[in-house]
């Protein structure tokens, strides 16, 4: 098999150490430019099952604004995102929110939870709508 | 016409302002006010739905309303008083504020002392100079962001982004992940303008990053249709013959900030050309006694957690000195930036006590040193425009201060 | 449908002659193919000057016509509340040789009726004009010349046409003129058919097609584009008076000037273009300007920061030396209004007066109206015109007056509502009618709100709101359409 070198940006710190490793069958060979060893740990990870935590919105029925920013509580699989983000643009929550409200829990069963990330009163909206 | 008498008004509720009214308080006073023109506290944060913020104040990794959210919280329990969508028309360096909104009209303010936190605004295309039509469909990315996290809208779904900032990457993600096709991040600098680990949004989606490119022309009479950027040689000139028109409706502009000093400008507070901010002294105050200012309004931070830290020495600054035991500065060391250091803030010191200074260099650097006067010299693995550079004047470095009243912050390269 | 006089083209010329008909009691519409008065383009994108009236050459219509709307404009912009500012012209001698440009221009403003221009040198000119070029020898002084908003104006004497019973159709574009036995009868347009006795062809750029409509082939429009740079408010002071340079044989020059709501501007270019459609800048274009801008005032070289916007406006050139304004014996009923480029903006009360003059002769019964209403309502600015006890009263009757929603511009909520209620459909007719999004950051704050207001008071969605035209939606997609849409798929 043949033998990739790759260059992964760690996104632990400001440092963003450029990590160079080499992938054989999959596995992670080497090693290189990695500036702690969390660093090593994220490089493998990224290799073998790249995560990432994820944040955007979803809409609100009745509230202030009619979008809640949302965050996951844990990392979810690098090519899991776009299902994730499909499965929050298909629900609508009710407003009042709390910031920490759970909107799904255990989202497309990866054992994370979206929870809201800021309050959102019920209307009157902030703008006079018709 | 509403008349009143308050010892510290803060300009502006998002970070540094709500900061900065959290300190004054903290440290005695109790008559302060904070203005704000949008609707809601918080200033950009609310609209930041991406974590990043308060890993240094909090040491914990929050999106942007849950870091605001905590100081909002605080200025609610602490009853500091705010006035929402009000606008300041003037002031005055006697610090007298004239201000308006809707359910109260017209407002006259005396203050004891004024924080100016009014933050910064974006850069506009007209202001970029880019050739081509003017259609709907160009957004700076600020405004961007403001109507997709906030007002819930999709700006458009074939997306152009000038500008590989942090702004610029964190739009693209957000871009993609509503479901819009990112075409590109366009860079006129051979290297991003971001953090690295932020280059990680273009890679996840497999968007294109154009270093080395400009916007050239923008086509499309009525919506954006194309835009069509150029390779640039080492001068920053177009290079005939390399250019590529990249289908779009969208072209979001993420092209530089520039500190909101319309008031200050109105009142006659000293700005530093090349902060775009007010002058200010360790203190955070400005030339104009009882004025003080911090966050974005004085220089474009990097990291929130730096601009609440900032607001919370001007805050108590303010407070200390309404009450009048904020002693003069002994010494009035006027800072002077030059060569690749764009600028050094705070640009007074007096050298009474360590301090940090922030600069922002013009061209990234390796293994160099900042100077300072001709004794104090810092060495810097890495330096690059995108990230502030701490210089700490130790107490060490300090004795080595010589007596002059002006000093040159430099930098040489080995 | 049917009326007496339909004027083709909604711009300055359009609406001044709408403006001075509806004096009469006579049946008038007015169409305008664009969705808004002054959308068309050279009334919306020129120098805004009110020109005295020395340049054009003695003998020709603009020579005539353009002092005369001159002295038109102070009463007009009184009465209509165009904001207009008599702030005196200079054509500036950078060299000796240019001085004797200078006194034919003054020989040729006698010639035309403008008496009081004056040649000022040395001290007198730089104390005028503190930042003008050191080298600059002597100016040409016309104290007549002034500065206004065009589309304002244009918008105005629409708005004061309408009060006064004209019938304007927006969005209505004339694709044929129906002639029957040499006398024209009606306009078909891409809405219905409209039957006039008159036609008065106004329509600008497109001003020769209308023509060929009608089987008048006698001129070409050739589109001269011009572009310009906007600066920030900043820099106002930096100059008093409106400042060319000596002209050219095709155009006055790249100007410096201030202009009525306290900007800077400079330009325009000169070159002649084919298509009527392309309203691009460039970056030659740019360069060009910043280099005549230069030369008459040597700091706008190191002021770049403060450029806040460019645009281009498009000439409507026509391959006469002079402005076409006449009928003809055949077809009857046809008023060709063309080729109404600089002097146009300062000519246009006087055109619409040599307009009446014709339609008179070619046997247009007009009776003047005992109600003519010659007076538009003052808009109120509360706070961008500060004054406090004014201010205070009308946020007290209308709290909307206290919102500021344009923050560079200092425009409140209650100004963009009442320009929707006043006509304005789109971002932009807010924009031409309060100036919300034409400051420093360019609408990057008020946008989002003003689109909100339009959907709200209009009853339409967000996504339905539109810059400009049935094309240009700013924010076509709401939250999640896209990946919602995605998944359908």
């Amino acid at each position: 098999m043949e033998t990739e070198t790759r260059e992964i940006i760690c996104t632990l710190c400001p440092m963003g150490c450029r990590i160079n490793v080499e992938i054989k069958d999959g596995d992670v060979i080497k090693i290189e430019d990695a500036g702690c060893n969390l660093g090593r740990d994220y490089s493998i990870q990224e290799v073998k099952n790249p995560v990432r935590d994820f944040f955007t919105t979803v809409r609100v029925e009745g509230g202030r604004i009619p979008v809640l920013s949302v965050r996951s509580t844990g990392p979810a699989p690098k090519n899991m995102l776009m299902a994730c983000a499909l499965e929050l643009a298909k629900i609508v929550v009710p407003a009042p929110v709390r910031l920490g409200d759970t909107l799904i829990r255990n989202i497309l069963n990866l054992g994370i939870d979206v929870v809201a990330t800021k309050d959102i009163r019920r209307l009157p909206k902030f703008w006079k709508h018709d | 016409m509403i008349e009143r008498r308050l010892d510290i008004v803060v300009i502006g509720g998002g970070a540094a302002g709500l900061a900065a009214a959290l300190a004054a308080k903290e440290n005695g006073v109790d008559s302060i006010l904070i203005i704000e023109r949008s609707e809601e506290l918080g200033g950009v944060l609310p609209q930041c739905i991406h974590t990043g913020f308060g890993l240094h104040y909090f040491k914990e990794n929050l999106t942007g309303p849950e870091y605001i959210s905590r100081f909002i919280k605080k200025v609610q329990d602490s009853g500091i008083e705010c006035t929402l969508e009000t606008m300041v028309l003037n002031l005055t360096l006697e610090r007298q504020i004239l201000a308006v909104n809707a359910s109260q009209g017209l407002m006259k303010l005396q203050a004891g002392a004024v924080i100016l936190a009014m933050g910064c605004r974006e850069r506009s295309r007209g202001a970029l100079c880019i050739p081509g039509t003017r259609p709907a469909g160009i957004f700076t990315a600020g405004t961007a962001q403001r109507l997709m996290d906030i007002e819930g809208c999709v700006p458009g779904r074939k997306v152009l982004i000038l500008g590989s900032g942090d702004v610029g990457l964190i739009m693209a993600r957000r871009f993609a992940m509503e479901g819009a096709e990112v075409k590109g991040v366009v860079e006129v600098m051979p290297f991003p303008g971001g953090l690295d680990r932020n280059l990680q949004c273009l890679r996840d989606f497999g968007i294109p990053l154009y270093l080395r490119h400009a916007a050239t022309f923008i086509h499309g009479s009525d919506r954006v249709e194309a835009v069509t950027i150029s390779r640039l040689d080492d001068k920053g000139q177009s290079i005939a013959g390399e250019e590529k028109t990249i289908e779009c409706d969208t072209l979001v502009l993420s092209a530089g900030l520039i500190p909101e000093n319309e008031l200050s400008k109105k009142a006659g507070i000293k700005l530093d050309p090349k902060t775009g901010g007010p002058l200010v002294d360790e203190n955070m105050e400005t030339y104009v006694e009882n004025i003080f200012a911090c966050g974005n309004v004085v220089y474009v931070h990097d990291l929130v957690d730096h601009v609440t830290q900032e607001g919370e020495v001007a805050g108590r600054n303010a407070a200390r000195k309404i009450l009048g035991n904020l002693p003069p500065l002994k010494r009035r060391i006027s800072l002077k930036a030059e060569g690749n250091i764009r600028y050094v803030v705070p640009q007074i010191i007096s050298a009474e006590r360590p301090l940090t200074l922030y600069s922002r260099v013009k061209r990234p650097a390796f293994n160099t040193k900042i100077m300072m006067g001709r004794n104090i010299t810092v060495h810097k693995r890495v330096v690059k425009p995108a990230e502030l550079v701490t210089i700490e004047l130790t107490a060490e470095r300090l004795k080595d201060l010589e007596e002059e009243e002006k000093l040159t912050v430099n930098m040489d390269t080995q | 449908m049917e009326t007496s006089v339909l004027i083709v083209g909604g711009g300055i010329t359009g609406t001044a002659i709408a403006r001075e008909l509806s004096k009469y009691e006579v049946d008038i519409g007015l169409v305008e193919k664009e969705v808004d008065i002054a959308f068309g383009g050279p009334t919306k994108a020129n120098t805004a000057i009110i020109h005295a009236g020395y340049d054009d050459k003695p003998g020709t219509l603009a020579a005539k016509l353009c002092p005369r709307g001159n002295v038109l404009w102070s009463r007009l912009a009184s009465e209509l509340n165009i904001p207009f500012k008599r702030i005196g012209s200079l054509v500036v001698a950078l060299s000796y040789g240019e001085v004797r440009v200078l006194k034919e221009l003054m020989e040729r403003g006698r010639a035309n009726g403008v008496g009081n221009l004056k040649i000022v040198e040395g001290k007198e000119l730089s104390k005028m004009e503190p930042n003008l070029n050191e080298e600059a020898v002597a100016g040409l002084y016309a104290p007549s010349a002034g500065v206004l908003s065009p589309y304002e104006a244009a918008i105005a004497l629409a708005e004061n046409a309408k009060q006064n019973g004209v019938s304007i159709f927006l969005g209505t574009k004339v694709t044929g003129v129906i002639v029957e036995d040499g006398e024209v009868k009606a306009v078909q347009t891409n809405n219905a058919r409209i039957y006039a006795r008159f036609i008065v062809n106004a329509a600008g750029l497109f001003a020769d097609e209308i023509s060929s409509m009608a089987g008048i082939n006698e001129f070409k429009i050739t589109p001269r584009k011009g572009e310009y740079i906007v600066y920030d408010k900043d820099l106002n002071g930096i100059v008093n008076h409106v400042l060319f340079p000596v002209p050219t044989p095709i155009s006055k020059g790249i100007t410096v000037t201030p202009t009525v709501d306290g900007n800077i501007i400079a330009g325009p270019t000169a070159h002649d273009i084919e298509d009527k459609n392309d309203l691009t800048t460039t970056f030659t274009g740019l360069e060009e300007v910043l280099e005549g801008a230069c030369k008459l005032v040597p700091e706008l070289s190191i002021r770049h920061d403060a450029i806040i916007a460019g645009f281009v406006g498009l000439r409507p050139q026509p391959t006469t030396e002079d402005f076409i304004i006449e009928s003809y014996r055949e077809p009857s009923g046809f008023v060709n209004v063309a080729g109404i480029k600089s002097p146009g903006l300062t000519s246009a009360p006087a055109i619409a007066e040599m307009v009446v003059d014709i339609l008179k002769r070619d046997g247009l019964t007009l009776k003047g109206k005992d109600d003519f209403k010659p007076f538009r309502k003052p808009i109120a600015h509360p706070i961008r015109d500060f004054h406090p006890t004014k201010a205070e009263r009308l946020i007290s009757k209308n709290p909307e007056y206290g919102h500021v929603v344009c923050r560079c511009e200092y425009v409140t909520e209650g100004e963009i509502v009442d320009s929707i209620r006043r006509g304005a459909t789109t971002l932009d007719g807010v924009k031409y009618r309060t100036r919300a999004g034409m400051g420093r950051c360019q609408g990057g704050f008020c946008t989002p709100h003003t689109i909100r207001i339009i959907a709200r008071e209009l009853g339409i969605s967000v996504e339905e709101v539109t810059k400009r035209s049935d094309n240009s939606r700013v924010l076509p997609y709401s939250a999640k359409q896209l990946l919602l849409e995605g998944e359908e798929e």
